[in-house]
């Protein structure tokens, strides 16, 4: 076969795997054969490897390898079953129960059973835990009550016998399931040890035991983590013998890449051309859970007007941004919701680019451009606002937004901050010690990004009680409607059902623009051809790791 | 501390005194040995056209380097190879670069004027009142002089920058701060030398003061080496200014440097296939910086008399 027919072969391949999403493991040219090392290069570090105490993306790569979950997210993020064979929810749902899989071990040997999964539980409310993921275990009944040492056990987790665990909740909670979601540690290590020392654990630094496809073999700080396939993995053998994570910049990863030392890697949309150009490499794109978006504070008694919030959604040309800044990678979206999740609403009206009426709508409102300095005024009282953003792919297109506002006679002066400092100033300032809501000085228009896992979480960030401290309602939004709407999907767990709720909210968020939703991002993954099978999923680029195979 | 001896230095001191009372032939003479110095004209020449660009810049740019191009359909120009609107083609914004690199030089030449000005001061003042003064206070400046000597100055530009934010006034008055060692120590060893001339001890005898001794006979007598090392002060801060707006503390965007231009070049994309980019500003501060040296080395010939005596000393030695 030459090698054009390959490829096209392969592009076949790859399209029908897009397809048929939720069957990725495709056999592809030819049969996978087993053996050989993938080196996937990260700029990110781990920084700690188990999954209880405050998981980054960077530990979220590495311990997705190591360990399993009750219930996983599948290529549409549907929850389908990992840890457990099937599970029931009662017709109050209130209860939840879970057969377990037989025959699972440890890497160490010991067999896994239900105690390891009431221990896991158990643990994120233990009152010493200090991990910053006890919201995965409060819906179970009795959890605050043994976290506030009220009990001496959680009363709503209940080992029926070894493989079968059934869980109680205190309410009828729409997003339970996909607190199952979260990793299962191992009780026959973790359990004699206080949760306040786990930090310290060696299953934390260097020694994770989990039942995943690999082991870890070695952690060499700053500048690898090497694993070894798991002979004895529930889900089938990996058909690689090794996984490296390399560690370094990506600038010299990239060369790296080119060069063919390490096999893949997560590319910036600025350097796509440049692997797209080398014909031993290929590019996957892939729909990321993150979306971008333009935000008002609306303590500024302007962005309380929703026509002045229209103006600025007029004005901006997203289609030009995701074309130009982002090369095309990128869906304009109309709503704040990442495209991938159930909770988006592709239909939802938002405001198209349309640079008249946005001047009109100023003009109405009683704003003149002061043709000395083409920024409008009314009442001595100057269109001119910040906006700050931290991420180097914001300043991409930061000045295309500021051109465009200025366009209409809205002058924008650009902050780029760095992360911590944004929030301490900007997102979050403290008055003696205790975060607040910023005021209208502190803070007037912000670029940021949402990263969703499996739960949009709207009530957090639209909720009028939310503000902040309590949540990361920085907008400072409330709509009775929308608060509504929100507890309204928090009191059912029918998925399809709540998926209509939420694009109800999002057609309102769509019209209210709190926020001006500009693109759902794209990842884009430079990958070595002699890399088979490589599938990315939404929800970890490891998603189907046992099938990945090196063709030699 | 013991006063300097005067012996070895005092034929040289004379050699430089007896000039000052025809002032004009010094400077001529300078001037004649500066022409011949082909390399110092070349770099003149080139800065000459450095500080035309520099101040013409609204004539001479071909556009607005802050406008953003697009085309009949509204799609942004970003990253076009050189045409005719765009001699030098357009930047990831859609803007054109020859009129960023004809911008940038304003900020190169501020920032080298400006940290020379501050540097010079600096220098100048606390070396006269080292160098003057001497004793314990000499002490104390010298070892402050060589505190700030030792600093490593990108790591405290780089730490201002993050601390205080990025901008030009603050790379200025940082690369200031850290820069003005050199011209103290110059000035000092100046004045050590020349408040034992005869001239100066003639002007004590007198009764002039000490103000109007290091003003009317010190400082003039040293204006030559400070000036040769102002030039090169200036090439130190442009090049710093360049180095920190690349790693991209230094001048933020979107006002245009050579410097944060060459900052796109740290992709690989663009290192590898749009030369346009960082062919022109990196050309620029080459150029800049090689010609301040030329000019500082010609300078340094032309006004130090002891090279020129030692030249001809040496040609009367061969002779």
């Amino acid at each position: 076969m030459s090698s054009q027919a390959v490829r096209v072969a392969l592009a076949i391949a790859v399209s029908l795997s897009v397809l048929g999403a939720s069957a990725p493991g495709l056999a592809g040219p030819s049969a996978p054969q087993r053996g050989g090392i993938v080196r996937f290069g990260t700029a990110f570090e781990p920084a700690r490897l188990n999954p209880t105490l405050y998981p980054s993306p960077a530990d979220r790569q590495v311990t997705e390898l190591v360990y399993n979950r009750l219930l996983k997210p599948d290529y549409n993020m549907r929850l389908v079953t990992d840890l457990a064979e099937s599970y029931e929810i009662s017709p109050d749902k209130l209860v939840i129960t879970f057969k377990l899989r037989r025959g699972v071990r440890w890497h160490d040997g010991t067999p896994f059973t239900a105690r390891d999964v009431a221990f896991t539980f158990r643990s994120l409310a233990h009152p010493n835990y200090a991990g910053g993921q006890v919201a995965f275990a409060s819906a179970i009944r009795g959890a605050r009550a043994y976290r506030e040492r009220r009990a001496s056990d959680v009363e709503g987790i209940r080992v029926l016998d070894d493989h079968t665990i059934q869980f109680t909740l205190e309410e009828v909670h729409g997003p339970a399931l996909a607190n199952f979601t979260h990793p299962i540690i191992p009780a026959h290590i973790l359990g004699p040890v206080d949760p306040a020392q786990w930090d310290r654990h060696p299953t934390n630094v260097d020694r994770p035991v989990g039942t995943g496809p690999f082991k870890i073999v070695r952690v060499a700080v700053q500048q690898f983590v090497e694993l070894e396939a798991n002979p004895d993995y529930f889900g089938g053998r990996p058909n690689i013998d090794r996984f490296i994570w390399v560690l370094g910049d990506e600038a010299a990863l990239l060369s790296s890449l080119l060069a063919g030392r390490i096999d893949a890697m997560a590319v910036p949309v600025t350097e796509a051309r440049t692997v797209r150009n080398q014909r031993q490499l290929d590019i996957k794109e892939m729909k990321a859970n993150t979306f971008f978006y333009m935000g008002f504070n609306m303590a500024h008694p302007l962005f309380r007007q929703k026509r002045v919030r229209q103006a600025f959604a007029h004005a901006i040309d997203r289609d030009e941004i995701c074309r130009s800044a982002l090369q095309g990678y990128c869906q304009v979206v109309q709503v704040p919701m990442a495209a991938p999740m159930w909770s988006f609403n592709p239909d939802a009206k938002g405001y198209a680019y349309d640079p008249p009426r946005a001047r009109r709508i100023l003009e109405e409102l009683g704003w003149q451009v002061n043709p000395s300095t083409g920024i409008r005024e009314k009442d001595g009282q100057r269109l001119q606002f910040e906006m700050v953003y931290s991420t180097p792919i914001m300043a991409t297109y930061a000045p295309l937004i500021q051109q465009d506002l200025r366009a209409v006679g809205i002058g924008i002066d650009l902050v780029r901050l760095d992360w911590p400092t944004m929030v301490a100033t900007k997102l979050l300032p403290r008055t003696g010690g205790q975060p607040r809501a910023p005021t209208a000085q502190e803070l007037q228009t912000w670029l940021l990004f949402r990263a969703l896992l499996l739960e949009p979480l709207g009530e957090l960030h639209y909720g009028c009680d939310q503000q902040p401290p309590k949540g990361f309602n920085f907008t400072q939004y409330c709509n009775r409607q929308v608060d509504r709407l929100l507890k309204m999907q928090l009191g059912t767990m029918d998925l399809s059902e709540r998926a209509a709720i939420y694009k109800r909210i999002m057609a309102i968020l769509a019209d209210d623009i709190p926020w001006i939703p500009l693109y759902s991002s794209v990842d884009l993954y430079g990958y070595n051809r002699r890399l088979q099978n490589f599938e990315p999923g939404v929800n970890g680029v490891t998603q189907n790791v046992t099938q990945w195979w090196i063709r030699r | 501390m013991s006063r300097p001896a005067a012996g070895p230095d005092a034929e040289a001191a004379a050699v430089v005194a007896a000039p000052t009372a025809r002032r004009t032939s010094l400077y001529g003479e300078a001037w004649r040995r500066l022409r011949d110095h082909r390399l110092a004209m070349v770099g003149l020449a080139f800065l000459a056209l450095f500080v035309l660009a520099a101040a013409l810049a609204p004539w001479l740019a071909p556009h607005d380097p802050f406008e953003i191009f697009r085309t009949p359909e509204g799609r942004i120009r970003i990253w076009e190879p050189p045409s005719r609107d765009h001699p030098l083609g357009t930047d990831r914004f859609g803007r054109d670069v020859l009129s960023r690199v004809i911008y940038g030089s304003r900020i190169s030449l501020l920032v080298g004027l400006s940290v020379a000005l501050i540097s010079a001061t600096i220098g100048a003042l606390l070396g006269a009142l080292a160098g003057y003064a001497g004793g314990h206070l000499d002490n104390v400046v010298m070892r402050f002089t060589d505190a700030v000597m030792a600093f490593p100055v990108l790591f405290l530009l780089i730490t201002v920058a993050v601390v205080a934010g990025p901008s030009v006034v603050n790379v200025i008055v940082v690369i200031g701060l850290v820069s003005w060692p050199r011209i103290c120590r110059i000035v000092r060893a100046e004045f050590l030398r020349l408040r034992e001339a005869e001239f100066v001890v003639a002007a004590r005898s007198l009764g002039a003061s000490d103000a109007r001794i290091t003003v009317l006979h010190l400082m003039p007598n040293s204006v030559a080496s400070i000036t040769v090392n102002v030039t090169l002060d200036i090439a130190r801060a442009i090049l710093l200014e360049a180095s920190l707006s690349f790693l991209g503390v230094g001048v933020p965007q979107p006002t245009a440097t050579w410097g944060n231009m060459l900052h796109e070049a740290m992709s690989l994309t663009v290192v590898r296939g749009m030369p346009w980019l960082w062919l022109a500003p990196g050309t620029c501060i080459l150029l800049t910086v090689l010609s301040l040296n030329f000019a500082g080395d010609g300078l340094r010939d032309a006004l130090d008399p002891r090279t020129a005596i030692g030249r001809a000393a040496r040609a009367a030695a061969a002779a």
